[in-house]
């Protein structure tokens, strides 16, 4: 089902003092400690992270085969 | 508190690219004042408030214009702010200030609410400065006018949401096709070739309805 379209010919926006009454960036602040909690997991899956993990188990792996292998 | 650490500083080419668009936009903050304000949200999220207070009214505006209801604009308003702060890391400058990014989020947000909202009516605030580009009708009488903007609030009716996104960025908002496309993520010359394929057929529906 597609959404009723309704048009207007020039409209008035709402005021910008009656918006005002909106702005509240404390509003937006607090989900933000869920996400603060989580960004650093977060961070370890992003591209240029993932690349210096998968870099890194390279390394270790190429370490254990030369120690494997001469020892 | 984690602060994100990818702080992207535009080269000199870019600035002077960003500053010759900016000219053309109504942001009210030069490129260097508004650089500054994105590090620093950029380097700690509690200084995303700056962007908030500055940008807060366009995004409402822009949101209450195609949803018509303060409540539902406010709801949508937040979340697109609590997108952006969250993603703040993310934004680079591409020859754009900050504001075409925000209202990128808004307009997705507007998208999924109207996905997922069947029954919410989808907003079309018609200017007829606007429209002027559409249609020459400068010699014409109020009535005659008036008529003309009526049938084209009916041809528009009949248009997809995605093209009257496009007449509506374009023509009521008149903002660039390089930006059209950067908010759709399209070329700028796909954005224009679209752009015109809708005015076609906008034309082709309104002489239709004649």
């Amino acid at each position: 089902m597609k959404n009723e379209i309704k048009t207007h010919i020039d409209p008035q926006d709402p005021s910008i003092e009656s918006i005002r009454k909106y702005k509240n960036f404390d509003r937006l602040n607090t989900p933000m400690v869920r996400v603060h909690r989580f960004e650093g997991l977060k961070r370890l899956f992003q591209k240029n992270t993932r690349f210096r993990v998968l870099a890194l188990l390279a390394w270790l792996l190429f370490i254990c085969w030369i120690l494997d292998a001469f020892l | 508190m984690l602060v994100s650490t990818s702080i992207y500083y535009p080269n000199p080419i870019q600035t002077a690219i960003f500053s010759l668009f900016s000219a053309f936009n109504d942001n009210p903050l030069d490129l260097s004042e508004e650089e500054k304000i994105v590090r620093n949200a950029q380097a700690n999220t509690q200084h995303f408030e700056k962007i908030y207070d500055i940008y807060f009214e366009k995004i409402f505006i822009y949101i209450h214009r195609r949803v018509k209801d303060e409540e539902i604009a406010d709801d949508l308003t937040s979340q697109t702010f609590y997108k952006a702060m969250c993603k703040i890391h993310t934004f680079k400058y591409v020859g754009f200030s900050i504001s075409s990014w925000l209202f990128k989020i808004a307009t997705n947000e507007l998208n999924m609410f109207f996905r997922k909202e069947k029954d919410a009516v989808r907003h079309v605030s018609i200017f007829s400065d606007g429209a002027n580009n559409i249609f020459d009708f400068e010699d014409e009488n109020e009535a005659d006018k008036h008529e003309k903007l009526e049938a084209l609030s009916q041809a528009i009716k009949q248009l997809k949401a995605d093209e009257i996104q496009l007449i509506e960025w374009r023509f009521f908002e008149e903002r660039s096709f390089k930006e059209i496309g950067y908010i759709i993520e399209i070329s700028e010359d796909n954005a224009k070739v679209r752009t015109y394929r809708v005015l076609q057929k906008l034309r082709n529906l309104l002489a239709h309805l004649k």
